[in-house]
C-alpha cells in the first residue's frame, strides 16, 4: 500500500488574515494524522512551491506517497517539487462541488467516480453526454485515472 | 427621553478613562453632547455642549486618592440641540473603542460598513468622515499589531525546538537581515516528529 497525503488550504478568518496550508497523512491505526501545518499570505504556487520543499525535507517518505488534492492552481503548478515518483489523485468531494453547477445531472457524479469497470465508466459517461454535454466535456477534460477507479 | 443616570454622587472610578468612557456611553444612548471644562490629573469637569443647559458630571481624587464622583446634573435638556459633527457617537475615541466591538476591521472593510454596523446596534448616524478616520487608525493598529506579533514567531520556533528536539520548523521572512524589527513575515512551517515517525 503506497502511503497517503491529502493537500489543502484554508483561510484564517480570526485574527490575522493569513492562509493555514496543511499535508494530512495516514498513521499506523488508519487514523488521520496531521503531517505539517504552514501559515502563508496565499495559497499560490510560491507558497505551495515553499511548503512541499520543506515537507520533503522533513518526511522524505512522502516522495513514495500517493498525493491528493482539489486541484488549487498554485498547488498544481508546484508539483514539480515532488518528482514524478509520486501519484497524484484529485479530491471527489471538491470536484463533485465544483461539478454542481450543471443543473439536473449533478446525481450523475458519483456512479461515474465509483464506476468498477471502463464499460461501466463509458456508458455512465454517454448518459451524461446525452443529457448534458457541457457537464460531460468538463469531466472528460480531466484525467480518469486520477479521479476514478478506472 | 432622558435615561436614568448610570452614576449616584460619591461613585468611585478605577481610572479616568473608565469616567470618560463611561460619560460616553451615556451620551450616546441619550443623544447630547458633552464638553470637557477641566482635566487635569486631579480632577474632570464634564458639561453640557450648550453653555446655557445645566448638566455636568465633576470629580476628583477624594482623601484615598481614589477618583470620586463629586457633582452630578442629570438632567440634559439639550437633546437634539448639539452640533452632530460633535457628538460623542463621531468622536475617534468612541468610535475605536466600539467599532471592534461589532466589526473586524480589515483593509477591505469599506467606511459604509462601519457606518452600518452603528446604525443597526446603536441607531445612530455617524459623520461619514469620523467613520473614515476611525477605519484608517483601526487598520493601522490591526497592521502594527500583527508586525508585533509577528515578531515573536522566531522565539515561539526557538521554544518549541527546545521542547521537542526533533520538530521540523522553518521561518520565512524578507527584508533586513541585520535588523528583525524591519523583517517582513511570509511563510512558517512546522512538522512536529511524532508525524514524520508515525508516516507510514
Amino acid at each position: 500500500m503506497r502511503p497517503f497525503v491529502a493537500l489543502d488550504g484554508t483561510f484564517l478568518k480570526a485574527r490575522f488574515v493569513q492562509t493555514l496550508l496543511l499535508a494530512v497523512g495516514i498513521d499506523g491505526n488508519g487514523q488521520n494524522l496531521i503531517l505539517a501545518w504552514g501559515v502563508v499570505e496565499s495559497e499560490n504556487t510560491d507558497s505551495w512551491t515553499w511548503f512541499l520543499e520543506r515537507l520533503k525535507q522533513a518526511i522524505p517518505q512522502v516522495l513514495e506517497a500517493t498525493f491528493i488534492s482539489d486541484r488549487d492552481k498554485g498547488l498544481m503548478a508546484a508539483d514539480h517539487v515532488l518528482g514524478n515518483g509520486i501519484n497524484q489523485l484529485i479530491c471527489c468531494f471538491h470536484l463533485h462541488q465544483n461539478f454542481k453547477r450543471f443543473r439536473n445531472v449533478e446525481h450523475l457524479f458519483w456512479p461515474i467516480a465509483k464506476a468498477k469497470s471502463e464499460e461501466d465508466f463509458h456508458t455512465r459517461m454517454n448518459q451524461l453526454q446525452q443529457i448534458s454535454p457541457d457537464a460531460a466535456n468538463y469531466l472528460q477534460k480531466i484525467d480518469k485515472a486520477m479521479w476514478t477507479d478506472v | 427621553m432622558n435615561t436614568p443616570s448610570p452614576f449616584q454622587v460619591n461613585d468611585l472610578f478605577r481610572d479616568w478613562s473608565v469616567l470618560r468612557s463611561q460619560i460616553e456611553e451615556w451620551a450616546v444612548k441619550d443623544r447630547f453632547a458633552f464638553k470637557v471644562q477641566i482635566k487635569d490629573s486631579q480632577q474632570a469637569d464634564y458639561i453640557c455642549r450648550t453653555p446655557e443647559y445645566q448638566w455636568r458630571v465633576f470629580a476628583s481624587h477624594n482623601r484615598n486618592k481614589e477618583i470620586q464622583l463629586k457633582i452630578l446634573n442629570e438632567r440634559h435638556t439639550c437633546i437634539g440641540r448639539a452640533s452632530t459633527i460633535r457628538e460623542v457617537h463621531n468622536s475617534q475615541s468612541w468610535l475605536r473603542r466600539k467599532v471592534p466591538e461589532h466589526l473586524f476591521v480589515t483593509r477591505d472593510t469599506t467606511t459604509r460598513q462601519i457606518i452600518d454596523i452603528l446604525q443597526l446596534n446603536y441607531g445612530i448616524t455617524v459623520n461619514t468622515e469620523a467613520a473614515r478616520l476611525a477605519r484608517a487608525s483601526l487598520v493601522n493598529d490591526r497592521i502594527e499589531h500583527q508586525q508585533e506579533q509577528f515578531l515573536k514567531i522566531p522565539a515561539y520556533l526557538e521554544l518549541l525546538r527546545e521542547r521537542n528536539p526533533w520538530i521540523h520548523t522553518s521561518l520565512h521572512t524578507v527584508g533586513s537581515e541585520h535588523n528583525p524589527e524591519a523583517q517582513h513575515f511570509q511563510h512558517v512551517f512546522i512538522c512536529p516528529a511524532e508525524s514524520q515517525l508515525s508516516f507510514i
